[in-house]
């Protein structure tokens, strides 16, 4: 039985995992790390979070193969982008993701997103 | 004069005769062409000297370009007859068709010729015609009978005629062929290659750059052949079906300037062009194609590198900057945090502020491409667009509210991601430089443009600012204490933008007032 709900942070760099992870549990929700593609993928073999939070650039599997690897799979968690790419929009139309999160982001916005898909009953 | 022994017959075959030679003659040599036709006609009308002039451009003089003698058999050139000493001489070949002077020693309008020139040579009757060329008198052809007067026939008049024609065209053919010698030798010096496409397509037309081209790809001369030989990608790759190629849009008038890929199938070779094709129309026929193609695969494989290496870069820059942004955000407003540290927080969260906006400029800066800025445009639907702009620009837009004034159904033809940026830089200043309040984004269109303007409450300009403000690396606020960061770089670029979507950009700002910046775009049907 796969464990159900929190947020899936996906980033290679450490300091803003913990971050993250300081910010989002400071709002209630569970967070669960991995430092790229695909260690996130070994996550969600026994978690089936509430949304994915995923960088792009990443080494060992980055975003974009990710998303493909995430896509084979069928249903998946919603996955909002994280990146410091001038267009987030494109970027995140272009791995067919929920949302995305610029690179920096507000407290405010990180909040409002986390909010908006972990609301969402668990897919 | 007549020999008695010719019938008119005899003379009208012989004339004829003559100018059928010299029509078929090729006439790209004038001064050649000249002596053939006053060797001609003197020989054809039976006079003893016969001479081309031509008009100098200040119309002051008239100089000899050739000379025939018949009783010697010989050429000469260069006297010089100016306007002030024949006024009625000059007049009139302005104004005839023919000048035929039976007695030109007594013709008003010759007679001024006497003294200086007819005496000298013995000359007794002339019939000059003026040659034209496109439309301006060239000069004339002169006709000089020695010995008794000679009543000039009506025949004679229209033979003369004829022959100053034959002089015209010649001209015109040497002009033409001096066109086309200056076109060649720019059709072969240039690095790009030309093609003329006739109107199914086919090669018509190659420049030494194109048929080389031709070469490598293996042949390829009509359009069927073409396609089988090579293979016409876009800039991402994505293969572009033929009938969606430069050369096939412009068959069907559109004109065309993009990047693709070519891949010479046969060696499977690929480079990238710069393609501009336009069609060539007669009424409303297209009747020819003319594609012409530059090579910039380094440009292009420099540019992607720069690209990378600048994502790469802002990649890196921003995740440390979103930590130190973070953090000082949140231990701003945690209540346990001591009063003394928050205008330290709030500093190192202004910090983060500038290095994620110098990022953004050099992100900016990098867009601008090493070759040339390609539009891709097409119908742009403003109230979408600007929709997205206000998204975009929510998460700084904190403490300002957008305002959106927009009508419906209102479209430019517009490269989206480089219209879309420059209002986003126009709407991210406005929000930078100014205090908590409304920005207004209006859009009012007429029939022919669009003017989309953003309109702030903020700072403004400076009235001796205001006319550096869209230079580049130019910062009006540089230095005091409203300077936001960043390296000067977004009015520039988005003036840049609009300029090369065809509109233009402007602004008023009072200091203290605001500043509203305007965007004239042409408009175009809905998508």
């Amino acid at each position: 039985m796969k464990r159900t709900g929190g947020i899936l942070v996906v980033d290679d760099d450490p300091d803003l995992r913990e971050f993250l992870r300081l910010m989002i549990t400071s709002i209630g929700f569970e967070v669960i790390s991995a430092a790229n593609g695909q260690e996130a993928l070994d996550v969600l073999e026994d978690h089936d979070p509430d949304l994915i939070l995923l960088d792009m650039k990443m080494p060992v599997m980055d975003g974009w193969e990710f998303s493909r690897a995430l896509e084979t799979r069928g249903a998946h968690p919603p996955v909002v982008v994280f990146t410091a790419a001038p267009d987030p929009a494109a970027r995140a139309a272009e791995v067919h993701a929920d949302g995305w999160l610029g690179k920096p982001f507000e407290l405010e916005e990180l909040e409002a997103t986390v909010r908006k898909f972990a609301a969402h009953p668990a897919r | 004069m007549r020999k008695p022994d010719e019938s008119d017959g005899g003379v009208a075959h012989r004339r004829e005769q003559v100018l059928f030679e010299l029509a078929k003659r090729n006439k790209s040599d004038v001064a050649e062409t000249f002596r053939a036709i006053t060797e001609a006609t003197a020989v054809a009308l039976d006079v003893e000297r016969t001479s081309i002039w031509r008009l100098l451009p200040d119309n002051n003089a008239i100089v000899c370009e050739d000379d025939f003698v018949r009783g010697d058999s010989r050429h000469t050139a260069g006297d010089i007859l100016a306007a002030r000493d024949c006024p009625g001489y000059f007049s009139a070949i302005t104004k005839s068709r023919v000048i035929a002077a039976h007695d030109a020693r007594t013709d008003f309008r010759t007679r001024e010729l006497s003294t200086p020139y007819l005496e000298a040579h013995g000359i007794t009757s002339m019939m000059d015609v003026p040659i034209w060329h496109k439309g301006q008198l060239y000069g004339v052809l002169c006709h000089e009978h020695v010995g008794p007067t000679r009543r000039w026939t009506s025949d004679e008049e229209t033979f003369a005629g004829n022959l100053a024609d034959l002089a015209s065209l010649a001209l015109e053919e040497s002009e033409r062929r001096e066109v086309e010698r200056r076109w060649n030798a720019v059709m072969n010096t240039i690095q790009e290659a030309v093609f003329v496409l006739d109107g199914e397509g086919t090669v018509v037309q190659a420049n030494p750059l194109a048929a080389h081209m031709m070469e490598r790809a293996g042949g390829g001369t009509t359009l069927a052949e073409r396609m089988e030989l090579v293979e016409f990608r876009d800039e991402q790759g994505r293969v572009i079906p033929p009938h969606r190629t430069g050369g096939n849009r412009s068959l069907r008038g559109e004109i065309v300037r993009e990047i693709n890929q070519i891949i010479f199938k046969r060696t499977g070779e690929r480079r990238s062009f710069f393609i501009s094709s336009s069609p060539m129309q007669i009424g409303n026929r297209i009747h020819s194609v003319v594609v012409v193609l530059a090579d910039v695969t380094e440009e292009v494989a420099f540019d992607r590198l720069k690209r990378e290496v600048l994502a790469a870069l802002a990649h890196e820059f921003k995740t440390p900057v979103a930590v130190a942004k973070g953090y000082a955000q949140h231990m701003s407003r945690r209540s346990d945090t001591p009063p003394a540290a928050r205008p330290m927080l709030d500093a190192i969260e202004r910090a983060a502020n500038r290095l994620e906006r110098l990022t953004d400029d050099l992100l900016e800066v990098s867009s601008i491409s090493l070759g040339r800025l390609v539009l891709q445009q097409q119908p742009v639907e403003l109230t979408a667009m600007l929709r997205s702009v206000v998204r975009w620009a929510a998460p700084a837009a904190t403490h300002h509210r957008l305002v959106v004034n927009a009508p419906e159904a209102v479209a430019v033809s517009a490269d989206l991601p480089r219209l879309e940026q420059a209002v986003r830089r126009l709407v991210d200043n406005a929000i930078r430089y100014s205090p908590p309040g409304d920005v207004e984004i209006n859009v009012a269109p007429s029939d022919t443009h669009v003017v989309i303007s953003v309109r702030d409450r903020g700072i403004g300009i400076p009235a001796d600012q205001q006319s550096r403000i869209f230079e580049l690396f130019f910062r009006a606020h540089a230095g005091t204490p409203d300077d936001v960061g960043g390296l000067g770089i977004g009015l520039f670029m988005a003036r840049e933008i609009t300029i090369r979507h065809g509109g233009e950009m402007w602004f008023e700002s009072e200091e203290g007032r605001g500043s509203t910046f305007y965007m004239r775009l042409p408009r175009t049907e809905m998508p």
